[in-house]
Protein backbone atom coordinates (compact mmCIF):
# COMPACT_ATOMS: atom_id res chain seq x y z
CA UNK A 1 0.00 0.00 0.00
CA UNK A 2 2.49 2.31 0.89
CA UNK A 3 5.01 1.89 -1.74
CA UNK A 4 2.52 3.17 -4.73
CA UNK A 5 1.40 5.80 -2.80
CA UNK A 6 0.77 8.64 -5.48
CA UNK A 7 2.02 12.21 -3.74
CA UNK A 8 0.07 14.43 -2.06
CA UNK A 9 0.44 17.34 -4.28
CA UNK A 10 -0.66 14.66 -7.00
CA UNK A 11 -3.82 13.72 -5.55
CA UNK A 12 -4.58 17.38 -4.69
CA UNK A 13 -4.48 18.51 -8.43
CA UNK A 14 -6.37 15.68 -9.93
CA UNK A 15 -9.34 16.15 -6.46
CA UNK A 16 -9.42 19.59 -7.81
CA UNK A 17 -10.46 18.92 -11.23
CA UNK A 18 -13.41 16.59 -9.19
CA UNK A 19 -11.66 13.62 -9.29
CA UNK A 20 -13.77 11.64 -6.33
CA UNK A 21 -11.22 8.81 -6.49
CA UNK A 22 -8.60 11.66 -5.80
CA UNK A 23 -10.81 12.93 -2.81
CA UNK A 24 -11.04 9.62 -1.35
CA UNK A 25 -7.17 8.35 -1.53
CA UNK A 26 -6.02 12.31 0.49
CA UNK A 27 -7.95 11.24 2.74
CA UNK A 28 -6.99 7.55 3.22
CA UNK A 29 -2.91 8.75 3.04
CA UNK A 30 -3.64 11.47 5.51
CA UNK A 31 -6.60 10.61 8.37
CA UNK A 32 -4.05 9.18 10.42
CA UNK A 33 -1.12 12.10 10.40
CA UNK A 34 -3.93 14.87 10.77
CA UNK A 35 -5.29 13.02 13.63
CA UNK A 36 -2.24 12.92 15.86
CA UNK A 37 -1.34 16.53 15.05
CA UNK A 38 -5.25 17.11 16.02
CA UNK A 39 -4.91 15.75 19.29
CA UNK A 40 -2.08 18.46 20.10
CA UNK A 41 -4.64 20.97 20.45
CA UNK A 42 -7.37 18.65 22.25
CA UNK A 43 -7.28 14.85 23.64
CA UNK A 44 -10.46 14.53 22.61
CA UNK A 45 -10.23 12.14 20.13
CA UNK A 46 -14.45 12.74 19.01
CA UNK A 47 -13.93 15.95 19.12
CA UNK A 48 -10.88 15.79 16.74
CA UNK A 49 -13.02 13.66 14.09
CA UNK A 50 -15.32 15.63 14.09
CA UNK A 51 -12.91 18.24 13.03
CA UNK A 52 -11.09 16.19 10.49
CA UNK A 53 -14.98 15.54 9.30
CA UNK A 54 -15.42 19.32 8.80
CA UNK A 55 -11.92 20.07 7.46
CA UNK A 56 -13.03 17.39 4.64
CA UNK A 57 -16.10 18.77 3.95
CA UNK A 58 -15.03 22.49 3.74
CA UNK A 59 -12.51 21.46 0.99
CA UNK A 60 -14.83 19.60 -0.79
CA UNK A 61 -17.45 22.39 -0.69
CA UNK A 62 -14.55 24.75 -1.88
CA UNK A 63 -13.05 22.57 -4.32
CA UNK A 64 -13.62 24.97 -7.18
CA UNK A 65 -12.06 27.81 -5.12
CA UNK A 66 -9.36 25.81 -3.96
CA UNK A 67 -5.40 26.71 -5.21
CA UNK A 68 -3.25 24.47 -6.03
CA UNK A 69 -0.55 23.47 -3.20
CA UNK A 70 2.82 22.01 -2.51
CA UNK A 71 2.15 21.32 0.50
CA UNK A 72 -1.38 19.45 1.04
CA UNK A 73 -0.80 18.17 4.40
CA UNK A 74 0.51 21.57 6.25
CA UNK A 75 -2.41 23.52 4.36
CA UNK A 76 -4.64 20.53 5.83
CA UNK A 77 -3.22 20.50 9.25
CA UNK A 78 -3.64 24.40 9.60
CA UNK A 79 -7.13 24.05 8.66
CA UNK A 80 -7.49 21.54 11.42
CA UNK A 81 -5.81 23.46 13.96
CA UNK A 82 -7.94 26.16 12.85
CA UNK A 83 -11.40 24.24 13.24
CA UNK A 84 -10.54 22.45 16.12
CA UNK A 85 -9.19 26.15 18.38
CA UNK A 86 -12.49 27.68 16.99
CA UNK A 87 -14.34 24.72 18.32
CA UNK A 88 -12.94 24.67 21.60
CA UNK A 89 -13.35 28.44 22.21
CA UNK A 90 -16.98 27.95 21.50
CA UNK A 91 -17.25 24.90 23.90
CA UNK A 92 -15.38 27.01 26.79
CA UNK A 93 -15.77 29.76 29.31
CA UNK A 94 -13.16 32.62 28.68
CA UNK A 95 -11.36 32.10 31.55
CA UNK A 96 -10.07 29.06 29.93
CA UNK A 97 -9.42 30.18 26.30
CA UNK A 98 -6.85 32.82 28.28
CA UNK A 99 -4.93 29.69 29.79
CA UNK A 100 -4.88 28.15 26.10
CA UNK A 101 -3.07 31.47 24.31
CA UNK A 102 -0.87 29.13 22.64
CA UNK A 103 1.48 32.09 21.20
CA UNK A 104 1.35 34.03 24.29
CA UNK A 105 4.81 35.06 26.02
CA UNK A 106 3.99 32.88 29.25
CA UNK A 107 2.23 29.78 27.04
CA UNK A 108 5.69 27.74 27.31
CA UNK A 109 4.87 27.33 31.18
CA UNK A 110 1.21 27.74 31.23
CA UNK A 111 -0.76 24.50 31.99
CA UNK A 112 -3.59 23.68 29.69
CA UNK A 113 -7.12 22.82 31.38
CA UNK A 114 -6.57 19.27 29.79
CA UNK A 115 -3.13 18.84 31.12
CA UNK A 116 -4.21 19.07 34.49
CA UNK A 117 -7.12 17.08 33.93
CA UNK A 118 -5.45 14.49 32.03
CA UNK A 119 -2.23 14.47 35.01
CA UNK A 120 -5.29 14.00 37.61
CA UNK A 121 -6.65 11.20 35.52
CA UNK A 122 -3.76 9.19 35.13
CA UNK A 123 -2.14 9.63 38.60
CA UNK A 124 -0.65 6.43 40.52
CA UNK A 125 -0.73 4.69 37.10
CA UNK A 126 2.19 4.49 34.40
CA UNK A 127 1.29 6.08 31.40
CA UNK A 128 3.54 6.68 28.95
CA UNK A 129 1.84 7.30 26.21
CA UNK A 130 3.21 9.62 23.76
CA UNK A 131 -0.35 11.05 24.73
CA UNK A 132 -0.39 11.71 28.41
CA UNK A 133 3.44 13.23 27.87
CA UNK A 134 2.50 15.62 25.25
CA UNK A 135 -0.43 16.87 28.37
CA UNK A 136 2.40 18.37 30.86
CA UNK A 137 2.95 21.01 27.25
CA UNK A 138 1.99 23.78 26.20
CA UNK A 139 0.13 24.12 22.92
CA UNK A 140 3.23 25.23 21.22
CA UNK A 141 5.78 22.84 23.27
CA UNK A 142 3.39 19.94 21.90
CA UNK A 143 3.82 21.29 18.21
CA UNK A 144 7.07 21.75 18.24
CA UNK A 145 7.93 18.27 19.90
CA UNK A 146 5.48 16.74 17.09
CA UNK A 147 7.15 18.43 14.50
CA UNK A 148 10.41 17.31 16.17
CA UNK A 149 9.89 13.86 16.71
CA UNK A 150 7.02 12.30 15.01
CA UNK A 151 8.13 14.04 11.47
CA UNK A 152 11.78 13.87 12.43
CA UNK A 153 12.30 17.59 11.14
CA UNK A 154 15.22 19.53 12.29
CA UNK A 155 15.27 22.81 13.90
CA UNK A 156 15.71 24.78 11.23
CA UNK A 157 12.67 23.43 9.47
CA UNK A 158 10.70 23.98 12.58
CA UNK A 159 11.29 27.37 12.58
CA UNK A 160 10.46 27.72 9.18
CA UNK A 161 7.06 26.35 9.69
CA UNK A 162 6.56 27.86 12.93
CA UNK A 163 8.34 31.55 12.38
CA UNK A 164 9.96 30.99 15.10
CA UNK A 165 13.62 31.63 15.90
CA UNK A 166 15.99 28.96 16.04
CA UNK A 167 16.95 29.85 19.73
CA UNK A 168 13.19 29.49 20.66
CA UNK A 169 12.81 26.24 19.38
CA UNK A 170 15.94 25.09 20.70
CA UNK A 171 14.93 26.36 24.07
CA UNK A 172 11.48 24.92 23.85
CA UNK A 173 12.30 21.96 23.27
CA UNK A 174 14.84 21.62 26.17
CA UNK A 175 12.51 22.13 28.54
CA UNK A 176 9.69 20.02 27.05
CA UNK A 177 11.64 16.98 27.47
CA UNK A 178 12.90 18.31 30.85
CA UNK A 179 9.12 18.46 31.93
CA UNK A 180 8.08 14.98 30.30
CA UNK A 181 11.14 13.25 31.92
CA UNK A 182 9.54 14.69 35.68
CA UNK A 183 6.11 13.26 34.84
CA UNK A 184 7.37 10.01 33.44
CA UNK A 185 9.48 9.91 36.68
CA UNK A 186 6.55 10.81 38.96
CA UNK A 187 4.63 8.44 37.25
CA UNK A 188 7.02 4.96 37.74
CA UNK A 189 7.31 6.26 41.82
CA UNK A 190 5.90 2.89 43.80
CA UNK B 1 35.76 4.78 15.57
CA UNK B 2 34.36 7.92 14.33
CA UNK B 3 31.36 7.86 16.63
CA UNK B 4 33.22 7.00 20.20
CA UNK B 5 35.33 10.04 19.65
CA UNK B 6 32.55 12.07 18.38
CA UNK B 7 30.09 11.06 21.04
CA UNK B 8 32.93 10.08 24.58
CA UNK B 9 30.68 12.23 26.82
CA UNK B 10 27.12 9.87 26.32
CA UNK B 11 28.09 8.61 29.88
CA UNK B 12 26.85 11.93 31.42
CA UNK B 13 24.01 12.28 28.76
CA UNK B 14 20.39 12.80 30.55
CA UNK B 15 17.42 11.85 29.05
CA UNK B 16 16.53 15.43 27.56
CA UNK B 17 20.46 15.34 26.13
CA UNK B 18 20.28 12.26 24.46
CA UNK B 19 16.80 13.68 22.94
CA UNK B 20 18.67 16.41 21.94
CA UNK B 21 21.50 14.25 20.11
CA UNK B 22 20.81 13.84 16.25
CA UNK B 23 23.09 10.67 16.53
CA UNK B 24 21.04 9.15 19.24
CA UNK B 25 17.39 10.31 17.10
CA UNK B 26 19.11 9.02 13.76
CA UNK B 27 19.70 5.41 15.63
CA UNK B 28 16.32 5.05 16.50
CA UNK B 29 14.54 6.49 13.47
CA UNK B 30 16.22 4.47 11.18
CA UNK B 31 18.87 2.20 12.56
CA UNK B 32 21.81 0.38 10.95
CA UNK B 33 23.98 -2.30 11.63
CA UNK B 34 26.80 0.57 12.61
CA UNK B 35 24.30 2.56 15.29
CA UNK B 36 23.04 -1.03 16.56
CA UNK B 37 26.79 -2.31 17.12
CA UNK B 38 27.68 1.18 18.91
CA UNK B 39 24.64 1.23 21.35
CA UNK B 40 25.12 -2.32 22.43
CA UNK B 41 28.33 -1.30 23.08
CA UNK B 42 27.39 1.56 24.93
CA UNK B 43 24.95 -0.45 27.08
CA UNK B 44 27.89 -3.28 28.29
CA UNK B 45 30.06 -0.15 29.31
CA UNK B 46 27.77 -0.43 32.31
CA UNK B 47 27.41 3.73 32.15
CA UNK B 48 25.90 5.47 35.24
CA UNK B 49 23.33 6.80 33.20
CA UNK B 50 21.73 3.82 31.63
CA UNK B 51 18.25 4.02 33.27
CA UNK B 52 18.10 7.73 31.68
CA UNK B 53 19.38 5.93 28.35
CA UNK B 54 16.93 3.57 28.26
CA UNK B 55 14.04 6.06 28.81
CA UNK B 56 14.98 8.60 26.16
CA UNK B 57 15.08 4.94 24.14
CA UNK B 58 11.72 4.08 24.94
CA UNK B 59 10.44 7.31 24.85
CA UNK B 60 11.45 8.39 21.07
CA UNK B 61 10.13 4.99 20.07
CA UNK B 62 7.17 5.25 22.14
CA UNK B 63 6.71 8.41 19.74
CA UNK B 64 7.41 6.92 16.59
CA UNK B 65 4.82 4.44 16.68
CA UNK B 66 2.15 6.26 17.63
CA UNK B 67 1.17 3.43 19.96
CA UNK B 68 -2.25 3.66 21.12
CA UNK B 69 -3.30 7.02 20.13
CA UNK B 70 -3.85 6.18 15.85
CA UNK B 71 -7.29 5.98 14.69
CA UNK B 72 -8.34 2.14 14.33
CA UNK B 73 -9.26 1.05 11.07
CA UNK B 74 -13.22 0.73 12.35
CA UNK B 75 -12.81 4.56 12.89
CA UNK B 76 -11.27 5.38 9.57
CA UNK B 77 -13.35 3.75 7.48
CA UNK B 78 -16.50 5.37 9.76
CA UNK B 79 -14.87 8.78 9.82
CA UNK B 80 -15.16 8.04 5.85
CA UNK B 81 -18.40 6.77 5.61
CA UNK B 82 -19.60 10.39 7.64
CA UNK B 83 -17.81 12.74 5.28
CA UNK B 84 -19.16 10.58 2.23
CA UNK B 85 -22.66 11.18 3.50
CA UNK B 86 -22.58 14.44 4.64
CA UNK B 87 -20.83 15.47 1.13
CA UNK B 88 -23.51 13.78 -0.83
CA UNK B 89 -26.49 15.14 1.38
CA UNK B 90 -24.89 18.69 0.86
CA UNK B 91 -25.36 19.47 4.39
CA UNK B 92 -23.31 21.68 6.39
CA UNK B 93 -23.68 20.96 10.19
CA UNK B 94 -22.57 23.64 12.66
CA UNK B 95 -23.65 21.31 15.65
CA UNK B 96 -21.07 19.41 16.59
CA UNK B 97 -21.46 16.22 18.12
CA UNK B 98 -25.10 15.62 18.42
CA UNK B 99 -26.57 16.09 14.68
CA UNK B 100 -23.55 14.13 13.26
CA UNK B 101 -22.81 11.17 16.04
CA UNK B 102 -26.72 10.05 15.25
CA UNK B 103 -26.24 9.97 11.35
CA UNK B 104 -23.46 8.55 12.06
CA UNK B 105 -23.66 5.88 13.91
CA UNK B 106 -27.01 4.28 11.75
CA UNK B 107 -24.70 5.20 8.52
CA UNK B 108 -21.52 3.22 10.15
CA UNK B 109 -23.49 0.08 10.44
CA UNK B 110 -25.01 -0.07 7.11
CA UNK B 111 -22.26 1.05 5.39
CA UNK B 112 -18.88 -0.33 7.11
CA UNK B 113 -18.73 -3.53 5.10
CA UNK B 114 -19.05 -2.06 1.84
CA UNK B 115 -16.34 0.98 2.61
CA UNK B 116 -14.13 -1.60 3.27
CA UNK B 117 -15.16 -3.70 -0.43
CA UNK B 118 -14.42 -0.61 -2.44
CA UNK B 119 -11.68 1.19 0.14
CA UNK B 120 -9.31 -1.15 0.76
CA UNK B 121 -8.85 -2.06 -3.32
CA UNK B 122 -8.74 0.72 -4.98
CA UNK B 123 -9.28 -1.63 -8.03
CA UNK B 124 -12.94 -3.81 -6.77
CA UNK B 125 -12.12 -7.51 -5.51
CA UNK B 126 -10.77 -9.99 -7.96
CA UNK B 127 -14.10 -11.53 -9.19
CA UNK B 128 -12.80 -15.53 -8.73
CA UNK B 129 -11.12 -14.46 -5.65
CA UNK B 130 -13.94 -13.37 -4.09
CA UNK B 131 -15.65 -16.42 -5.94
CA UNK B 132 -13.82 -18.81 -4.02
CA UNK B 133 -14.20 -17.00 -0.12
CA UNK B 134 -17.93 -16.50 -0.39
CA UNK B 135 -18.31 -20.50 -1.25
CA UNK B 136 -19.20 -21.70 1.47
CA UNK B 137 -20.90 -18.51 2.85
CA UNK B 138 -24.00 -19.19 1.89
CA UNK B 139 -25.33 -23.10 2.90
CA UNK B 140 -28.68 -23.36 2.71
CA UNK B 141 -27.89 -25.22 -0.97
CA UNK B 142 -30.68 -27.63 -0.86
CA UNK B 143 -33.54 -25.22 -0.56
CA UNK B 144 -34.43 -22.66 -2.86
CA UNK B 145 -32.73 -20.70 -5.49
CA UNK B 146 -30.70 -17.78 -2.92
CA UNK B 147 -30.01 -14.47 -4.59
CA UNK B 148 -27.63 -12.93 -2.49
CA UNK B 149 -27.09 -9.32 -3.07
CA UNK B 150 -25.04 -8.75 0.42
CA UNK B 151 -24.14 -10.02 3.28
CA UNK B 152 -27.40 -9.73 5.10
CA UNK B 153 -29.52 -8.82 1.84
CA UNK B 154 -30.70 -12.53 0.92
CA UNK B 155 -33.49 -13.06 -1.39
CA UNK B 156 -35.19 -16.48 -1.62
CA UNK B 157 -36.87 -17.62 -4.43
CA UNK B 158 -39.53 -20.77 -4.15
CA UNK B 159 -40.38 -20.89 -7.98
CA UNK B 160 -38.65 -24.06 -9.18
CA UNK B 161 -37.77 -22.13 -12.51
CA UNK B 162 -36.53 -18.52 -10.98
CA UNK B 163 -36.56 -15.89 -13.05
CA UNK B 164 -34.19 -13.30 -11.78
CA UNK B 165 -34.45 -9.84 -13.71
CA UNK B 166 -31.98 -6.89 -13.52
CA UNK B 167 -33.47 -3.81 -14.81
CA UNK B 168 -32.08 0.14 -14.32
CA UNK B 169 -32.76 0.69 -10.92
CA UNK B 170 -34.50 -1.98 -9.58
CA UNK B 171 -34.19 -6.48 -9.94
CA UNK B 172 -37.27 -8.84 -10.25
CA UNK B 173 -36.70 -11.67 -8.51
CA UNK B 174 -39.44 -14.36 -8.83
CA UNK B 175 -42.76 -12.68 -7.92
CA UNK B 176 -40.57 -9.24 -5.41
CA UNK B 177 -39.15 -6.54 -6.73
CA UNK B 178 -36.14 -4.95 -4.96
CA UNK B 179 -34.15 -1.35 -5.41
CA UNK B 180 -30.50 -2.18 -6.52
CA UNK B 181 -28.09 -1.65 -4.45
CA UNK B 182 -25.75 1.67 -4.86
CA UNK B 183 -22.73 0.42 -3.70
CA UNK B 184 -20.60 -1.40 -6.23
CA UNK B 185 -20.50 -4.89 -4.72
CA UNK B 186 -20.70 -8.70 -6.09
CA UNK B 187 -24.11 -10.45 -6.55
CA UNK B 188 -24.77 -14.33 -6.37
CA UNK B 189 -27.47 -16.36 -7.95
CA UNK B 190 -27.33 -20.07 -5.90
CA UNK B 191 -29.29 -22.67 -7.60
CA UNK B 192 -29.73 -25.74 -5.70
CA UNK B 193 -30.02 -29.30 -6.87
CA UNK B 194 -33.86 -29.58 -8.36
CA UNK B 195 -34.11 -26.06 -9.38
CA UNK B 196 -33.54 -23.64 -12.57
CA UNK B 197 -33.11 -20.22 -12.90
CA UNK B 198 -33.21 -17.58 -15.42
CA UNK B 199 -30.49 -14.34 -14.73
CA UNK B 200 -31.09 -11.20 -17.59
CA UNK B 201 -28.65 -8.69 -16.57
CA UNK B 202 -29.15 -5.11 -16.78
CA UNK B 203 -27.08 -5.16 -20.08
CA UNK B 204 -29.76 -7.84 -21.55
CA UNK B 205 -27.41 -10.89 -21.48
CA UNK B 206 -29.32 -14.05 -20.39
CA UNK B 207 -28.07 -16.86 -18.27
CA UNK B 208 -29.89 -20.44 -18.06
CA UNK B 209 -28.41 -21.52 -14.66
CA UNK B 210 -28.29 -25.13 -14.05
CA UNK B 211 -28.88 -27.09 -11.08
CA UNK B 212 -26.45 -27.27 -8.44
CA UNK B 213 -24.59 -24.13 -9.74
CA UNK B 214 -23.99 -20.71 -8.49
CA UNK B 215 -23.12 -17.51 -10.45
CA UNK B 216 -21.72 -14.39 -9.04
CA UNK B 217 -21.61 -11.12 -11.26
CA UNK B 218 -20.99 -7.49 -10.19
CA UNK B 219 -24.22 -5.54 -8.97
CA UNK B 220 -23.55 -3.20 -12.06
CA UNK B 221 -20.63 -4.11 -14.76
CA UNK B 222 -17.84 -1.74 -14.98
CA UNK B 223 -16.84 1.16 -18.09
CA UNK B 224 -13.89 -1.36 -19.19
CA UNK B 225 -15.64 -5.16 -19.09
CA UNK B 226 -18.11 -7.45 -17.51
CA UNK B 227 -17.17 -10.28 -16.09
CA UNK B 228 -18.87 -13.50 -14.08
CA UNK B 229 -18.01 -16.31 -12.55
CA UNK B 230 -20.16 -19.68 -12.96
CA UNK B 231 -19.01 -22.78 -10.29
CA UNK B 232 -21.51 -25.41 -11.85
CA UNK B 233 -23.20 -25.33 -15.27
CA UNK B 234 -24.60 -21.76 -17.28
CA UNK B 235 -25.76 -21.39 -20.83
CA UNK B 236 -25.41 -17.57 -21.88
CA UNK B 237 -26.44 -15.95 -24.76
CA UNK B 238 -24.20 -12.62 -24.61
CA UNK B 239 -25.75 -9.21 -26.12
CA UNK B 240 -23.43 -7.33 -28.25
CA UNK B 241 -21.34 -4.46 -26.44
CA UNK B 242 -17.49 -3.68 -28.66
CA UNK B 243 -16.78 -1.62 -26.03
CA UNK B 244 -17.20 -3.94 -23.03
CA UNK B 245 -15.79 -7.71 -23.61
CA UNK B 246 -17.47 -10.36 -21.54
CA UNK B 247 -15.39 -12.37 -19.58
CA UNK B 248 -16.56 -15.80 -17.99
CA UNK B 249 -14.35 -16.91 -15.47
CA UNK B 250 -14.46 -20.70 -14.05
CA UNK B 251 -12.67 -22.85 -11.29
CA UNK B 252 -9.90 -23.35 -14.35
CA UNK B 253 -10.86 -21.21 -17.39
CA UNK B 254 -11.02 -17.81 -18.59
CA UNK B 255 -13.88 -17.55 -21.31
CA UNK B 256 -13.38 -14.18 -23.69
CA UNK B 257 -16.87 -13.64 -25.17
CA UNK B 258 -17.04 -12.23 -28.08
CA UNK B 259 -21.18 -11.26 -28.62
CA UNK B 260 -22.54 -15.17 -28.62
CA UNK B 261 -24.52 -18.47 -27.31
CA UNK B 262 -22.71 -21.08 -25.96
CA UNK B 263 -23.05 -23.59 -22.88
CA UNK B 264 -20.25 -23.54 -19.71
CA UNK B 265 -19.82 -26.97 -17.95
CA UNK B 266 -17.63 -26.18 -14.80
CA UNK B 267 -18.51 -28.00 -11.46
CA UNK B 268 -15.88 -27.22 -9.14
CA UNK B 269 -16.59 -30.45 -7.59
CA UNK B 270 -15.52 -32.11 -10.67
CA UNK B 271 -12.11 -32.57 -12.58
CA UNK B 272 -13.44 -31.77 -15.97
CA UNK B 273 -14.62 -28.20 -17.41
CA UNK B 274 -16.04 -27.65 -20.81
CA UNK B 275 -17.60 -24.47 -23.18
CA UNK B 276 -19.66 -25.49 -25.97
CA UNK B 277 -20.04 -22.97 -28.25
CA UNK B 278 -23.57 -22.79 -30.65
CA UNK B 279 -23.58 -19.32 -32.33
CA UNK B 280 -20.29 -16.43 -32.41
CA UNK B 281 -17.19 -16.60 -31.38
CA UNK B 282 -15.28 -17.14 -28.02
CA UNK B 283 -11.68 -17.40 -26.65
CA UNK B 284 -10.82 -19.71 -23.97
CA UNK B 285 -7.49 -20.32 -22.03
CA UNK B 286 -7.18 -22.50 -18.97
CA UNK B 287 -4.57 -23.38 -17.20
CA UNK B 288 -0.56 -22.86 -18.60
CA UNK B 289 -2.26 -23.56 -22.21
CA UNK B 290 -2.49 -21.25 -24.86
CA UNK B 291 -6.05 -19.35 -25.52
CA UNK B 292 -8.13 -20.96 -28.13
CA UNK B 293 -10.69 -19.79 -30.42
CA UNK B 294 -13.52 -21.64 -30.44
CA UNK B 295 -16.30 -22.16 -34.26
CA UNK B 296 -19.62 -22.76 -33.48
CA UNK B 297 -20.07 -26.34 -32.97
CA UNK B 298 -16.83 -26.84 -31.07
CA UNK B 299 -16.44 -28.13 -27.65
CA UNK B 300 -13.20 -27.07 -25.49
CA UNK B 301 -13.09 -29.68 -22.63
CA UNK B 302 -9.86 -29.27 -20.09
CA UNK B 303 -9.26 -32.25 -17.51
CA UNK B 304 -6.43 -31.65 -15.10
CA UNK B 305 -4.42 -29.30 -17.08
CA UNK B 306 -4.37 -31.04 -20.54
CA UNK B 307 -7.17 -29.57 -22.71
CA UNK B 308 -8.68 -30.65 -26.00
CA UNK B 309 -10.87 -28.97 -28.94
CA UNK B 310 -13.54 -31.44 -30.32
CA UNK B 311 -16.24 -30.97 -33.04
CA UNK B 312 -19.50 -31.70 -31.69
CA UNK B 313 -22.86 -31.21 -32.30
CA UNK B 314 -24.00 -27.90 -30.30
CA UNK B 315 -28.11 -27.89 -29.39
CA UNK B 316 -27.45 -31.81 -27.77
CA UNK B 317 -25.15 -29.81 -24.68
CA UNK B 318 -28.04 -26.88 -24.60
CA UNK B 319 -31.27 -28.80 -25.20
CA UNK B 320 -31.22 -28.55 -20.65
CA UNK B 321 -32.49 -25.13 -21.18
CA UNK B 322 -35.29 -26.36 -22.91
CA UNK B 323 -36.02 -29.47 -20.55
CA UNK B 324 -34.49 -32.09 -22.15
CA UNK B 325 -31.39 -33.54 -21.83
CA UNK B 326 -29.17 -35.34 -24.97
CA UNK B 327 -26.34 -37.67 -24.53
CA UNK B 328 -23.98 -39.16 -26.83
CA UNK B 329 -21.71 -42.18 -25.51
CA UNK B 330 -21.99 -40.09 -22.28
CA UNK B 331 -21.23 -42.55 -19.15
CA UNK B 332 -24.18 -43.99 -17.17
CA UNK B 333 -22.86 -42.59 -13.75
CA UNK B 334 -22.57 -39.29 -15.38
CA UNK B 335 -25.67 -39.50 -16.43
CA UNK B 336 -27.15 -40.29 -13.11
CA UNK B 337 -25.55 -37.58 -11.70
CA UNK B 338 -26.45 -34.77 -14.16
CA UNK B 339 -30.67 -36.15 -13.43
CA UNK B 340 -29.45 -36.30 -9.36
CA UNK B 341 -28.65 -33.00 -9.69
CA UNK B 342 -31.23 -31.67 -12.29
CA UNK B 343 -34.16 -33.45 -9.68
CA UNK B 344 -32.67 -32.34 -7.08
CA UNK B 345 -33.03 -36.19 -5.64
CA UNK B 346 -30.14 -38.48 -4.46
CA UNK B 347 -28.93 -41.75 -6.71
CA UNK B 348 -27.42 -44.30 -6.03
CA UNK B 349 -25.83 -46.26 -8.77
CA UNK B 350 -24.15 -50.04 -8.39
CA UNK B 351 -20.47 -49.51 -9.76
CA UNK B 352 -20.65 -52.16 -12.84
CA UNK B 353 -23.08 -49.66 -14.55
CA UNK B 354 -21.30 -46.45 -14.00
CA UNK B 355 -19.36 -46.86 -17.19
CA UNK B 356 -21.44 -48.18 -19.33
CA UNK B 357 -21.98 -45.79 -22.11
CA UNK B 358 -25.68 -44.31 -23.15
CA UNK B 359 -27.14 -42.28 -25.74
CA UNK B 360 -29.98 -40.87 -25.98
CA UNK B 361 -32.94 -38.21 -25.24
CA UNK B 362 -34.17 -37.48 -21.61
CA UNK B 363 -37.58 -35.26 -21.12
CA UNK B 364 -36.88 -33.49 -18.39
CA UNK B 365 -40.54 -32.66 -17.66
CA UNK B 366 -41.14 -35.98 -16.62
CA UNK B 367 -41.28 -37.27 -13.12
CA UNK B 368 -37.90 -39.06 -12.16
CA UNK B 369 -39.41 -41.96 -11.91
CA UNK B 370 -40.75 -42.32 -15.51
CA UNK B 371 -37.10 -41.02 -16.48
CA UNK B 372 -35.66 -44.16 -14.88
CA UNK B 373 -38.66 -46.69 -16.23
CA UNK B 374 -37.34 -45.11 -19.87
CA UNK B 375 -33.66 -45.75 -19.38
CA UNK B 376 -34.58 -49.40 -18.35
CA UNK B 377 -35.13 -49.95 -21.57
CA UNK B 378 -31.64 -49.13 -22.95
CA UNK B 379 -29.72 -50.49 -19.94
CA UNK B 380 -30.66 -53.38 -18.08
CA UNK B 381 -31.54 -51.86 -14.31
CA UNK B 382 -33.48 -52.18 -11.98
CA UNK B 383 -34.28 -49.30 -8.94
CA UNK B 384 -35.88 -48.83 -5.51
CA UNK B 385 -36.22 -45.91 -3.63
CA UNK B 386 -35.20 -45.76 0.58
CA UNK B 387 -37.67 -43.57 1.71
CA UNK B 388 -35.32 -43.37 4.83
CA UNK B 389 -32.77 -41.76 2.99
CA UNK B 390 -34.92 -40.26 0.27
CA UNK B 391 -32.37 -42.13 -2.16
CA UNK B 392 -32.89 -44.27 -4.95
CA UNK B 393 -30.89 -47.40 -5.63
CA UNK B 394 -30.10 -48.27 -9.12
CA UNK B 395 -28.51 -52.20 -9.65
CA UNK B 396 -27.92 -54.48 -12.68
CA UNK B 397 -30.86 -56.71 -13.34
Amino acid sequence: MEKNKQSDTYLWGKFLEGDADAYAKIYKQTVQDLFRYGLLFSSDRELVKDCIHDVFIKIYANRVSLSMTDNVSAYLNTSLKNTIINQLKKNRSISSLQEMDEWGETGDDAETPESSYIRKESDGQLNQTWQSAMSVLSLRQREIMYYRFVKNLSIEEICKITNIQYQSVANSIQRSLIRIKNLIKKQSLP
Amino acid sequence: MKFTQKHADFSVYAFEDFLQDEFFIRSIHSPNEETALFWQDFEKSNPANIDEFCLAKEYLETVKAGDGILLGDNEVADLWNRIDKTNHKRVRTRNYRIVKWSAAASVAAILGIFFFMNFHGNTKRDIASYAVHTKDSVSDIDGDVLLVLSEDNIIRIEDKEASVMYGEHEIRAGKETVSKEVDDNYNQLIVPHGKRSVLTLADGSRIWVNSGTRVVYPSRFDKKQREVYVDGEAYLEVSKDPDRPFFVKTKDMNVRVLGTKFNVTAYESETFSQVVLAEGKVQVQSGANDAVILKPDEKYAVKEGVDAVKKVDAGKYISWVQGFYNFESAGFGFVINRLSMYYGIDIEVDPTLEKVKCSGKIDLNNPLETVLDGLDFIIPLSYRYETSNATYYINAR
